[in-house]
């Protein structure tokens, strides 16, 4: 079940809304717990068992991790956990790479929520879970449980001792939820018509206008998922940092990663490239750890070779900011850096979103006049005017002046509560009505 | 809880994990639904887009011959203006799958190519088409509640 859905606006949130509260506060955290189920198995019937079975694996190891600290057998003690790797990371392969049974709902996401809590148990950031129904409502919050943010095990950990459901947390979830419903609905999904619009030209500036409305198709897709998810949250007492942060003003490719998916981001660093050494070695292995990490990357989103490319591109370009032309970047200015980054991610767009190899440098070809059907013609004037409006509108949307706006305008603050509230109620019925007047569009991050 | 304990479940956990994939990929070699069972499922998202088709629609559309499968439905595009359109085949042996997927693959790039300059919308929806191919069914459905159908087909099996 997604978020932009009658039977999840209309149905699932207000029932769970209406137990939650309905719960007295002890228990309140296994009503979640149902609830998440509920909300999986509504996805996924067929897979829920692997999941439990699988989350019942992790949660022994980590208590027998937790035990063989406390006995001191450090060898044994990195069996058990290389293993319990070795499996999670196997049973992702197997699902994602191989296609002989259907993958089952979240499960990228999942696999790392589960290793990072065998990560952390590990590492000592934290002890193993005793109580199971709290261990599995970190594995299955409904929120995250299909499409992140990924949250790392001590981070929910804290927010489920400490947590308190306040009035003001209810009202900025909501807020929050309604700006991703927003993104989602009247920005990405008419940006999805619009791409697939212009990929059917095979003009220059058709082609340049493909590469953009994917590239704003695909941010406010998944910065809309993740706001709705971390509203959603916030309404339930867990408060969890944003996972887009303005991502196409980035300055660097480094920078643009540490705005863009930035759960995704943060779990490399902590369980991939810290553990290889990060920057603290010489030159040669610190490339070598970036070249793993971004591989890695591109894996994680897919099986193809066209991902492969993109997250190598990504590191190509990371490792050179750092190495090889950072003064050359330096001194460029601060405007033009912001355009060179949005660039270099819009031309890696193309791989992310090609079907296969050829069509991707079939596209790149086109950018740069290669077998075309001329620079511009009347079909691409055409989608233009149809579309055009939408991609103006979504370009502003990505900047910062644009997004304070939104913020003055529709969030809630003591002195225009009620205009506010009355613009909330509008853009909300707004969506509605085009949720129920287009084509269901589920998330394009569900792929992975 | 002691280590022995621990150790036991966690080893049995795996057990129950490969078993339960073994089992999966076994259960996914056949399905038993016979081809009426499934028709009657599908026809329920027959709507006016779509119209029923013929051994010659399938002949014409998709160059695949009726007579070599358990089973053909078609519900085709009721006029040149829609996209919609919903095959399920249920295959004699599993090796007819390639073939078949082949053939609604040509047909898919061939309603592209049809809709590209003018269609829109039947393009959004014919990129947005599912093809299921499981052992011995194979489903390819162009609609708006595409995903519906394709759960339809999949709880059917």
């Amino acid at each position: 079940m997604a978020f932009n859905t009658i039977t999840f606006l209309f149905f699932f949130f207000p029932i769970t809304l209406l137990l939650f509260f309905l719960t007295p506060k002890k228990y309140r955290s296994y009503t979640l717990l149902v609830v998440s189920f509920v909300f999986y198995c509504w996805g996924d019937t067929k897979n829920l068992i692997f999941i439990l079975f699988s989350a019942l694996f992790s949660y022994l190891t980590a208590l027998e991790i937790d035990i063989l600290k406390q006995e001191n057998k450090e060898k044994e003690n990195k069996i058990v956990f290389i293993t319990a790797i070795v499996v999670h990371v196997a049973l992702l392969a197997f699902f994602k790479y191989t296609g002989l049974l259907s993958m089952p709902l979240g499960i990228s996401f999942y696999t790392f929520s589960v290793l990072s809590y065998i990560f952390d148990v590990y590492y000592g950031k934290c002890h193993a879970e005793r109580n199971i129904l709290d261990y599995l409502l970190y594995v299955s919050f409904f929120p995250k449980v299909i499409s992140g943010p990924i949250i790392q095990f001590h981070d929910f950990k804290n927010q489920l001792v400490h947590r308190i459901v306040t009035r003001k947390g209810v009202v900025e979830g909501t807020q929050l939820f309604m700006l991703g419903l927003f993104k989602k609905v009247l920005l990405a999904d008419q940006l999805g018509m619009a791409y697939s619009a212009f990929h059917q030209t095979n003009t220059v500036i058709g082609s340049y206008l493909t590469v953009i409305s994917y590239g704003l198709q695909l941010y406010f897709d998944f910065s809309g998922y993740s706001d709705m998810a971390i509203g959603l949250s916030s309404i339930f007492g867990f408060h969890f940092g944003k996972n887009f942060d303005e991502p196409y003003t980035s300055h660097s490719i480094s920078e643009f990663w540490r705005r863009w998916h930035i759960s995704l981001g943060a779990w490399f660093r902590d369980y991939v490239y810290i553990p290889l050494g990060g920057n603290r070695v010489d030159t040669r292995r610190h490339i070598l750890n970036l070249i793993v990490v971004w591989l890695l990357t591109g894996i994680w989103h897919g099986n193809t070779f066209g991902f492969v490319i993109w997250g190598l591109y990504h590191g190509f370009f990371v490792i050179g900011e750092k190495y090889f032309f950072k003064h050359l970047h330096e001194k460029i200015k601060p405007g033009l850096q912001v355009f060179i980054t949005d660039v270099i991610v819009f031309i890696g767009w193309v791989f992310f979103f090609s079907p296969t190899l050829p069509d991707a440098f079939a596209l790149l070809g086109r950018l740069i006049g290669v077998h075309t059907g001329g620079f511009i013609s009347s079909q691409t004037i055409y989608y233009l005017l149809g579309n055009g409006l939408i991609v103006i509108v979504a370009i502003m949307c990505c900047m910062p002046i644009v997004q304070r706006s939104y913020q003055k305008i529709f969030m809630l603050n003591k002195k225009r509560n009620i205009v506010n509230l009355i613009l909330q109620i509008i853009l909300f019925i707004v969506c509605i009505a085009y949720m129920i007047g287009s084509t269901y569009s589920s998330f394009l991050y569900f792929a992975f | 809880m002691g280590i022995k304990i621990t150790r036991t479940l966690r080893i049995l956990f795996v057990i129950l994990i490969v078993v339960y994939i073994g089992m999966s990929v076994k259960g996914a070699t056949v399905s038993q639904t016979s081809f009426d069972q499934m028709s009657k499922v599908i026809a329920k998202y027959q709507n006016k887009n779509t119209q029923l088709g013929n051994n010659q629609a399938i002949k014409r559309l998709y160059k695949l011959n009726p007579a070599d499968y358990e089973g053909v439905l078609l519900y085709q595009p009721s006029s040149t203006m829609n996209a919609e359109e919903i095959l399920v085949i249920k295959l004699k042996d599993k090796s007819q799958a390639n073939d078949v997927k082949n053939a609604i693959e040509a047909r898919k790039k061939s309603q592209l190519n049809t809709f590209k300059g003018y269609g829109a919308t039947q393009t959004d929806l014919l990129n947005k088409s599912i093809i299921d191919v499981q052992p011995n069914y194979i489903l390819y459905v162009v609609d708006p509640q595409a995903s519906s159908i394709d759960d339809a087909f999949k709880k059917a099996l």
